[in-house]
């Protein structure tokens, strides 16, 4: 029992929790507004769309590759769909939204996945290509205009609110958006993925030592394609949610928001090099992120110097795992048999 | 005999290179005859090509050592507005001010490359993971120096940079030239140049081999990061602002260049005449493209896209021919 | 008539020019405990790799199972019920030790569910049948590498195999360890399972093996009941030379010429303890010892890699501290590994990239630049003085035999002219007429004044060019022979250690 707990107290995930509550009880000394539930459920509106987008980067990460197309993926699928249900003058449920730019997600997934499985290239370069590929032929064979005719369904879904408080910083009121509850159960999905499924730990042994999964009778060609496939749904989903949260279908809305998510996932204990990773790491990441982001406004930090802040967390959050792994290999007897 | 070696290259990649851009040519001067082929073109062409290539040049080293990196438009941004703003204060002094800007702009080069260099060769980051970090500091910084907005008003002199040509060849491009020369000269008649291509070739051995390392990657990310500095007073010259945010869909375009420059991405190899090849024939492609689609949607769109497709068929036929070349080779192994 | 699980008729594999291994016949019976014994170089491993559908042969065929192969991937070699332990131990660092072990039943060999209950169930079990205990949610790559091999070995052990190959399962154990591996071995004996044991410790193979193989230069060149050899008949096999001992003994170096270099008590915690050691110029003294002795770690050590905590190293008569590579080559140290594809080359580089990247940073014209063309003649001197077998020197090592590259690493290291040249494995891999030519090399350099210290499990070898040959065991060296004094006793001593 010990064991497991001195491990807890060790990882990653706790480390990253422990910075969340230093930081918010330190912006809340400043500024109370900051544990206000208005303040609370804005942050999680803004934080529902990346954490679902980490949770694709995450599932890359473990498998050794960096995806920087997922946003693209999500974008021109979403904006695809959309495209699809103006022309069809569909003004009914938000699901079929949904339902239409899911398929398109995974098909652009499968693309990568393609290449990366047949010829073995790493999947920053492929993505990157992708990434192009997606955002340029979307934005020329579509068109380059945000839509902003959406079902109705979709329209009703993006004013909903499960609670309403009074607005924190302002007039009016603020309400949780359900749309957490698509990033909860997605977690909880992906969670279960990887923990308690032969795939799930699949991924974690090709991201561990892919040659030797090979060879111990892993399908790995197999695994990418899922793996790849499902990155791809999970961005569309991520690309609605965001549509239905600004009300408008923006092709272009997530680009060049890739490497800070990749950066949320590392921090919340994802190797860049693969193998290691968790759901509840990824969202912590994604939340110490967004808390750096988004509230340090409320300490009277200019948002100029948000940028700055976001760079000092990252340099802090690779340096110091760097330097400890550098003092571990020091001390080290030399790692081979003699 | 060597004369003939140098213009009938023995390297497959660049002989296809050189077709493509050949090829670029003659079909672009067939149809566009009076647009394609003027000097105004040309001299835009070349213009538009500078501070990219500078910037590709300096991913291209990064990339020789096995690494990445992914600041090289923040470095450029930073080093530009710190420039402006230690030369406001000399508004009145037009070439004394030049001349700190330029100054300022590769110091701080070197201190952005110091940064990388050490997190990266002495602290063993990942490079990407690194440069990503870096990225996100150095561009923070810039928005923090500059308010966040464009900064104008620059020394006369500096525009001329920009702004003059020499036969016909604008300033901007010679600056590429001279960089190309000089990154060519780093790479292949210098004992670092060497030492950088078997560092990313195989790291391990390097080490066994008794070579510094971390050093190595230090003044690598130092060269890089200077070249982009450079970059950066290139734009500040050409377009007389400096932007926090300015090419920051450039980091993707120069990793295509140096991957279509025949640059292994694990590193190892590459050279500058691939990469420059590369770059001509990109821009060519882009200009081409923009002629061809006028009227028929957003040229950059499309362009976006054929980039996007062309790395993926490199890449598929890059992967292709490694198969059937390692099943040619011969190779000892210890059984 | 018992069952033959496996039978290879005239097995050979080329991979791309290189024959690897040649007309190679091996059957394995049920229940049957075979070793296949060979040198670094024999080409046990491709054979290894070929049993378990890694390569495809390029020519023979073989039957497994009563079942006539053609196409064999890994997976059928799992479902033929072969588990092969390779000797990187094929481990995923990331999973947990209950993971790693029950991996096959698992997580490979499942679709759907992960249940981690089951996967400590089947762990726990066989780790009960090894009468070994590991904590289960350990992380395999923090675990130290006894523990690995451990957890490799019971992995192997929780299918259905009906052959398990073991590939050199001993490296890391002590000898407790490997007596417990022993008895499991012949349990499985009992069971039914059969067991193709590969190793170089001749003791091992010969306390277990019904039936021994031996492949020298990828043929095999013995098959027999295991009792017909003994052990100087085995070396004899492997090698391919006989054990001289009393020929070609290295003439003393005086006692009144100066130490070169001298060890004093050195330790490294985990590594080495206690080592001592002089060295005088003109002699060339011998490592020997089983992997996991010290004698690698000893080796990295005096080439800066990994400092001794305590003791001291003198190099002509003055204390030096040996930090890091800058200063073991700054003290004149030279260094070739034991990895010479991963460790001593760039594989895609040129022959005069790979000899020059040592002394480049002096190769330099007056302007301070490269001096190209100085670079092409050095290495064309290099490739001369070394006899390397190669038309140009922009070709790529990689198209060179294992013993020309071998001496392509001597000549970046000679190049610098060091003082102490210190060789781990020098002839591994490398044919014969290049083994005897490398030899003669050392002692040319040994007459002109350096000191050579060899590390090499090649006991003839040894034999043949060492003034002194010091045998390590679990980090401290055990026994200093002199050459001129090694009688048939110390040679046995030498050869079951080894």
């Amino acid at each position: 029992m010990t064991t497991t707990l001195k491990r807890l107290v060790r990882s990653n995930e706790f480390t990253i929790l422990v910075a969340i509550i230093v930081v918010s009880i330190v912006i809340t000394a400043i500024n109370p507004v900051f544990l206000s539930l208005g303040n609370i459920f804005d942050l999680l509106r803004l934080l529902t769309v990346t954490g679902i987008l980490a949770l694709g980067v995450l599932l890359v990460l473990i498998s050794g590759g960096v995806d920087v197309s997922f946003p693209a993926i999500a974008n021109v699928a979403t904006f695809a769909a959309a495209t699809m249900l103006l022309a069809a003058q569909f003004d009914g449920s938000g699901i079929v939204f949904y339902l239409v730019a899911t398929p398109i997600g995974i098909a652009l997934g499968l693309l990568n996945g393609f290449f990366v499985a047949r010829f073995r290239v790493p999947t920053l370069i492929v993505t990157l290509g992708t990434s192009s590929l997606f955002y340029g032929g979307a934005l020329f064979f579509l068109g380059g205009q945000s839509i902003f005719s959406l079902p109705r369904g979709t329209v009703e879904f993006s004013q909903a609110g499960l609670i309403t408080v009074p607005n924190a910083t302002g007039p009016g009121t603020t309400s949780l958006h359900p749309a957490v509850l698509i990033l909860a159960v997605l977690a909880v999905l992906v969670w279960l993925l990887l923990s308690h499924t032969t795939i799930g730990r699949q991924i974690y042994a090709i991201g561990g030592n892919a040659v030797v999964a090979e060879r111990a009778g892993v399908r790995v060609h197999r695994v990418q394609y899922f793996l790849y496939a499902t990155v791809g749904g999970l961005a569309a989903i991520g690309g609605v949610t965001y549509a239905t949260l600004y009300r408008n279908a923006n092709p272009v809305g997530l680009q060049g928001g890739e490497l800070a998510i990749i950066a949320a996932v590392v921090l919340g204990g994802a190797l860049i090099t693969g193998g290691r990773g968790t759901v509840v790491g990824s969202l912590l990441g994604v939340l110490l992120l967004g808390i750096v982001q988004n509230s340090l406004v409320l300490v009277g930090l200019p948002a100029t110097w948000q940028q700055v802040a976001v760079g000092v967390v990252l340099i802090i959050g690779t340096g110091v795992p760097a330097l400890r792994a550098l003092r571990q290999r020091r001390a080290s007897n030399g790692g081979a048999a003699s | 005999m060597k004369f003939l070696s140098i213009i009938w290259p023995a390297d497959r990649h660049i002989r296809l290179l050189i077709g493509v851009v050949l090829g670029v040519v003659v079909l672009l001067s067939a149809l566009k005859q009076g647009t394609f082929l003027s000097s105004r073109n040309f001299t835009s062409m070349a213009l538009q090509v500078s501070d990219l290539g500078i910037l590709t040049l300096a991913m291209m080293i990064a990339m020789i050592i096995g690494g990445i990196d992914l600041s090289v438009s923040a470095v450029a941004n930073l080093s530009a507005i710190t420039a402006a703003l230690a030369m406001a204060p000399l508004a009145g002094q037009g070439t004394l001010a030049t001349v700190v800007g330029i100054v300022v702009a590769l110091l701080v080069g070197v201190i952005c490359g110091v940064v990388n260099g050490v997190l990266i060769g002495y602290l063993g980051v990942p490079a990407i993971l690194a440069t990503l970090a870096t990225l996100t500091l150095f561009g923070g910084i810039a928005t923090v120096l500059s308010g966040g907005v464009s900064l104008y008003g620059f020394p006369d002199e500096l525009s001329a940079i920009g702004s003059a040509a020499v036969a016909y060849v604008p300033v901007p491009t010679i600056i590429l030239i001279v960089a190309i020369l000089a990154v060519w000269v780093l790479l292949n008649r210098t004992p670092l140049g060497t030492t950088m291509y078997l560092l990313g070739a195989n790291p391990k051995a390097s080490l066994f081999s008794g070579v510094r390392n971390g050093r190595v990657t230090l003044l690598t990310h130092v060269i890089c990061s200077v070249l982009a500095s450079i970059a950066g007073i290139v734009v500040m010259a050409r377009t007389d602002a400096a932007n926090p945010n300015y090419g920051s869909s450039y980091v993707l375009v120069t990793i295509l260049i140096v991957v279509l420059g025949g640059v292994a991405v694990t590193g190892g190899s590459g050279r500058v005449s691939g990469v420059v090849l590369a770059l001509i024939a990109l821009q060519m492609l882009s200009t081409g493209l923009n002629m061809l689609l006028v009227g028929l949607g957003d040229s950059n769109f499309f362009r976006d896209f054929a980039w996007g497709a062309l790395l993926l068929i490199v890449i598929a036929s890059q992967a292709i021919s490694r198969r059937t070349a390692s099943r040619r080779a011969t190779r000892k192994v210890t059984a | 008539m018992t069952e033959v699980i496996v039978s290879m008729t005239g097995i050979g594999k080329d991979f791309a020019g290189v024959t690897a291994l040649h007309d190679v016949d091996l059957s394995i019976a049920a229940g049957e405990i075979c070793c296949l014994v060979g040198e670094n170089g024999s080409g046990k491993s491709t054979l290894i790799k070929i049993l378990a559908g890694v390569h495809a042969p390029s020519s023979g065929e073989f039957v497994i199972a009563g079942q006539k192969r053609d196409s064999y991937r890994p997976s059928d070699a799992l479902r033929a019920g072969i588990q092969v332990i390779f000797q990187d131990f094929s481990l995923f660092p990331n999973l947990s030790v209950a993971e790693n072990i029950a991996f096959a039943s698992e997580i490979s060999g499942r679709v759907g569910r992960f249940s981690r209950a089951r996967a400590a169930a089947v762990a726990s079990t066989v780790l009960e049948r090894m009468n070994i205990t590991l904590d289960l949610d350990a992380r395999a790559g923090d675990l130290p590498m006894v523990d690995r091999q451990l957890v490799a070995i019971a992995a192997a052990l929780v299918t259905d195999a009906r052959l398990i190959v073991m590939d050199e399962p001993t490296t890391a154990l002590s000898q407790r360890e490997v007596q417990a591996l022993l008895a499991v071995v012949k349990g499985l004996k009992a069971e039914g399972i059969s067991t193709l044991f590969v190793s170089h410790k001749l003791d091992e193979v010969a306390e277990i093996s019904d039936h021994t193989v031996v492949l020298r230069n990828g043929t095999k060149v013995a098959d027999a009941a295991a009792d017909a050899f003994d052990r100087a008949a085995l070396v004899t096999a492997m090698t391919g030379r006989a054990i001289e001992y009393g020929h070609n003994i290295a003439v003393p170096v005086a006692d009144d010429v100066p130490v070169l270099l001298e060890l004093d008590g050195i330790s490294r915690p985990g590594c080495f303890d206690d080592v001592s050691l002089t060295l005088r110029p003109g002699e060339i003294v011998g490592i020997t010892g089983l992997l996991g002795s010290g004698r690698d770690t000893l080796a990295l050590s005096l080439f800066g890699m990994l400092p001794p905590t305590s003791g001291t190293i003198s190099i002509s008569g003055s204390p030096v501290a040996l930090n890091s590579v800058q200063d073991a080559i700054a003290h004149g140290i030279g260094f070739v590994p034991e990895d010479r594809l991963t460790e001593g080359l760039f594989l895609d580089h040129s022959i005069k990239d790979n000899i020059v990247i040592r002394t480049i940073g002096s190769i330099r014209n007056r302007a301070g630049l490269l001096d190209v063309r100085r670079t092409v003649s050095l290495a064309e001197e290099w490739v001369a003085n070394l006899a390397i077998k190669a038309p140009t020197v922009t070709q790529a090592v990689s198209t060179l035999s294992g013993g020309n590259q071998q001496r392509v690493v001597l000549a970046k290291w000679l190049s610098a002219h060091p003082r102490i040249l210190v060789l781990n494995g020098p002839t591994v891999g490398v044919d014969i007429g290049s083994k005897t030519q490398i030899l003669d090399l050392l002692r040319e350099l040994a007459g002109n004044g350096m000191g050579i210290i060899v590390i090499s499990d090649d006991i003839p070898e040894l034999l043949d060019v060492c003034h002194r040959i010091l045998l390590m065991r679990g980090g401290t060296v055990t026994d200093t022979f002199d050459r001129a004094d090694i009688t048939e006793q110390s040679l046995n001593t030498l050869l079951v250690a080894s």
